[in-house]
């Protein structure tokens, strides 16, 4: 090999390092955390607006009520005839079907994770693990990435309102408000949130509107809350409390908690069997959503058969119902 | 777009871009930190940006600063922790090191790393990923006519810092 060969030989080489992009796991991390930062100076603001504006409209609600009940109010018929108008609409949780759960995928078509997203394929949806949404928790809701198909350019920005309403019982709450942001791995548009907590268990609907326009229908389903008595939490439903041993995490709020913690878990039927476990320290943390000191503990809730057992520790005590 | 939805939209497009350099600039494997230094910082100064250049090279300039400041922080903690070790010991090893699969490929990385910034400077950017001059100056904050002498002369010693290594000169 001549000097001048060799000489561009470094440079060839140089040009033909293998590419080396960001691992999508780490990208998910990133945008989560960009995102995050991103709410802190416009939630502020946000809040201060949407009190403003929601004074504003309470005002003139209540005031909007009373012209049009003054007429109504003075005759009974037309009371009833307004009552029976408000009564809300029937659910059935029964009929409604989980919307289907479906992989991830990069933008060459691979699968990034396995069975991660719920929604409408080619259409709209978002990730969803394998722990399930639970009932008043903010960990299972705490990232959440929305997934839209469609024409990047019109999505792009969009406003994204998600309400929900559970199929059993009528109740409705606001799941989520975004802005659209550009493609994620292989889809048009995508947004990386936080979902509000689902306030109970069972079957929702999530109506999805884009710019104030219905674009999709989801149905997730929420499992029980975490069981908890006053201040102490175990990190299981009351739905995944299953005959047998569940191993799982208790937290307890504050630090300098004693190493181990006896939990006493009896059935409430006439034979009162009970059984004693223990919970052993496992960390101080800080609680990422109220920056609140927590202790955890780990151990094994043991319910020898179906039925209604009580949980008992440091005398607090709660009841639940294990399958 | 606000600011927090455009550097969304640029994580999307040139995250891993700004990955790739900094891997080679810096010579390690785990730059992820980095890379969200990078972007977070660009979150920060979004309004300093307003139409100053594109967006990627903006954000490569944030990345060598991000990158020469953790290398300039992790050499003051090594030769930190060298004063406090005994003789005995072995030297830390440095286990971020990129692993390249091919030998001539880790030669060549090599031998570029051995050169000053300056010359590094260019030769990553202008020959690995491929700017032009014009984007290589907006980078670096440079001339072109700096940026294009530079090179020149960073080919030239990169050339024999090769042949060094590789056993003199011709065959």
């Amino acid at each position: 090999m001549n000097r001048e060969q060799r000489g561009n030989e470094v440079l060839d080489l140089l040009e033909a390092m293998p590419r080396r992009p960001l691992d999508p796991g780490k990208e998910e991390d990133i945008l989560y955390t960009l995102r995050h930062m991103s709410t802190s100076s416009e939630r502020r603001n946000g809040i201060l607006l949407a009190k403003i504006v929601g004074g504003i409209l309470a005002v003139g609600a209540v005031f909007l009520c009373l012209v049009l009940l003054l007429p109504v109010i003075s005759n009974t018929e037309g009371i009833s005839r307004w009552f029976s108008a408000a009564t809300p609409p029937l659910y059935s949780g029964e009929d409604a079907e989980i919307s289907p759960i479906f992989d991830l995928v990069d933008k060459e078509g691979r699968i990034v994770y396995p069975d991660r997203l719920i929604g409408i394929k080619s259409k709209i949806a978002f990730t969803f693990d394998q722990r399930g949404f639970i009932a008043k928790s903010t960990d299972t809701v705490s990232k959440i990435f929305w997934v839209v198909w469609g024409d990047p350019a019109e999505l792009r920005g969009a406003s994204l309102v998600a309400k929900g309403t559970n199929l059993d019982t009528g109740e409705t709450f606001t799941v989520n408000e975004s802005k659209l942001g550009g493609p994620y791995y292989g889809y048009d548009a995508s947004v990386v949130t936080a979902f509000n907590s689902f306030p109970s268990k069972g079957k929702w609907r999530i109506d999805v509107e884009l710019n104030g326009k219905l674009y999709g229908t989801i149905v997730v389903p929420v499992k029980a809350e975490y069981i908890h008595t006053e201040r102490y939490r175990f990190m299981i439903s009351e739905d995944d409390a299953l005959t047998g041993n569940n191993e799982t995490t208790l937290i307890v709020p504050g630090h300098d908690q004693p190493d181990t913690l006896d939990v006493i878990a009896q059935l409430k039927d006439s034979s009162g069997q009970a059984s004693r476990s223990t919970f052993r320290k496992t960390g101080d943390f800080i609680q990422s959503s109220t920056l609140e000191p927590v202790t955890e503990y780990s151990g094994t809730l043991r319910f020898d058969r179906p039925g209604r057992w009580q949980i008992e520790l440091m005398g607090e005590k709660t009841s639940i119902e294990v399958k | 777009m606000d600011g927090h939805a455009r550097i969304e939209q640029w994580f999307m497009e040139y995250g891993s871009d700004v990955h790739h350099f900094l891997v080679y600039y810096t010579g390690w494997d785990h730059v992820d930190d980095l890379v969200q230094d990078v972007f977070v910082k660009a979150l920060i100064g979004i309004r300093r940006y307003e139409g100053r250049s594109s967006p990627k090279t903006w954000l490569f300039s944030i990345a060598r600063r991000v990158a020469i400041d953790e290398q300039r922080k992790r050499k003051r903690r090594s030769l930190h922790a060298s004063r406090y070790r005994s003789e005995n010991c072995p030297p830390d090893r440095t286990p971020e090191e990129i692993i390249f699969l091919r030998q001539d490929l880790a030669d060549a990385h090599s031998c570029v790393m051995k050169l000053k910034r300056s010359y590094r400077d260019v030769l990553f950017l202008r020959v690995m990923e491929k700017l032009s001059a014009a984007e290589a100056a907006e980078v670096l904050g440079w001339s072109v006519t700096r940026v294009n002498v530079t090179l020149h002369r960073a080919i030239r010693k990169a050339r024999f810092v090769y042949e060094e290594l590789n056993g003199g000169v011709g065959e």
